[in-house]
């Protein structure tokens, strides 16, 4: 036995399941221990909030390493001709955007459509 | 009585209560078979065999304090990962696992889109602990979704596509899952694509999974976990709990698509022997999976990517284009 919808009430319906799955497992297994055994045992101390690197605090701003640096960094390094040929010929840093890469998708999606016609 | 099957599969089976159980045994067997590898002999102590040592892990850390650093979020962490857990457990209503499955005319569409929010989830929620290695192990997450996503999407979109052709499956996972032992054979196109599509759907496969040599977000001798460095308690079991469970839905979708589902034993006739048939299939996925994570060495962030386009994203598409000629 299964149960046909159509695509957007099928959305609707698996966003709910979804959600409410999220929800029992909120509160069934983060929130019910937490209150019945972890809130039981938390004392405060200053030190435990604390962001130690090798028994010292690093300074704030580390606390933010760029993520979008480390992405491009690692795209970067492991398309390097790519990329060197794309700084030299474009004469802009626009790989460094996100848009780029929305770009890339959005070309593949249409080599796609024209391939299905 | 619609309501009433949907909220037993969600909780009960193959929903919240089964993935739980699954959970347990998985790691027990991942431990246990990464452990007989390097000469050990892995958990024992806890219930037979040590099968009930993963249950202890869980509970321990699920009733320590919830701790955060003064700069995390509360909330987003925990809701993120609450929120990857339940989309996992909803994308199995729409598999042949569900007695009673849903479906619809390209709720493939729906599928993909829900197994990229887990990976999501859990980057999210590793975004709301600020640190420096957690923020390195995060842009390397990134890099690796971006890479890795694609490939394993292209590749399950082949059987859905050749289903749709040849069996009228209009675009459903479901559908396409219940005649995927004849995707092989539909054409001399149709086999190559699939054959390709196989092996570009396990690296994919591998690579969202961070199956060595595609670690490098956790690596733990070098950026220390990476996205889970600054968890622990509750929250680490939260993740933990997405993590495994990806390792449990996603090669259960490779098996229903590149492995024949069910077959021999038709899941619809008879529903208990095609859930066994389909389980003894995904077992073998994931002993190889343990398998090759305990003997690879770690790739270098850029050297996985690059992996991943040369090799994984060239063959999908490959298998694409076949298929779509076909």
């Amino acid at each position: 036995m299964a149960y046909m919808f159509d695509v957007f009430s099928l959305i609707v319906i698996v966003s709910g399941l979804m959600a409410l799955g999220g929800f029992v497992v909120y509160f069934g297994l983060f929130m019910l221990f937490k209150k019945r055994f972890g809130e039981k045992i938390t004392y405060h101390d200053p030190v435990k909030e604390d962001i130690v690197m090798c028994g010292e605090e690093p300074p704030s701003e580390e606390f933010i390493v760029p993520i979008t640096r480390v992405f491009v960094d690692v795209m970067t390094r492991a398309f390097r001709r790519a990329f060197k040929t794309i700084m030299e010929t474009a004469g802009s840093n626009i790989v460094q955007d996100w848009f780029f890469y929305m770009l890339l998708v959005l070309i593949a999606l249409i080599i796609i459509s024209i391939l299905v016609g | 009585m619609i309501v009433v099957d949907i909220l037993l599969q969600l909780l009960v089976f193959p929903g919240l209560l089964f993935m739980i159980a699954m959970v347990i045994f998985t790691q027990w067997y991942w431990r246990k078979a990464s452990a007989r590898m390097a000469f050990r002999r892995g958990p024992t102590r806890t219930g037979p065999v040590g099968l009930l040592q993963p249950l202890a892990d869980f509970f321990k850390l699920l009733m320590k304090e919830d701790a955060t650093t003064r700069i995390a979020s509360k909330y987003i962490p925990v809701i993120a990962a609450s929120l990857g857990v339940g989309s996992l457990i909803a994308v199995l209503l729409l598999t042949p696992l569900s007695y009673a499955p849903l479906y619809a005319p390209y709720d493939s569409i729906i599928l993909f889109y829900f197994l990229v929010w887990t990976s999501l989830s859990i980057a999210l929620a590793a975004l709301g602990t600020p640190n420096p290695y957690t923020n390195i192990g995060i842009g390397r997450y990134l890099a690796l979704l971006v890479s890795a996503e694609p490939v394993l999407i292209a590749s399950f979109l082949v059987p859905i596509i050749v289903a749709s052709k040849a069996f009228g499956a209009q675009y459903s996972f479901y559908l396409t899952s219940l005649v995927s032992i004849n995707l092989w054979t539909v054409n001399p196109a149709a086999t190559i694509a699939m054959i390709l599509a196989f092996i570009a759907g396990f690296i994919g496969l591998m690579g969202v999974l961070m199956i060595k040599p595609f670690d490098f977000p956790e690596a733990e001798t070098e950026i220390y976990w990476g996205i889970f460095t600054e968890y622990g308690g509750p929250r680490l079991a939260m993740l933990f709990f997405v993590h495994f469970m990806e390792k449990i839905v996603f090669p259960i979708l490779f098996v229903l698509l590149f492995l024949g589902g069910a077959a021999p034993v038709s899941i619809v006739e008879n529903y208990w022997l095609g859930i066994i048939v389909v389980l003894v299939k995904y077992f073998i996925v994931f002993t190889v999976l343990c398998l090759i994570d305990t003997m690879m060495p770690r790739y270098r962030p850029d050297q996985g990517v690059k992996f991943l386009w040369k090799y994984g994203l060239t063959l999908a598409v490959l298998a694409l284009i076949a298929v779509i000629l076909s």
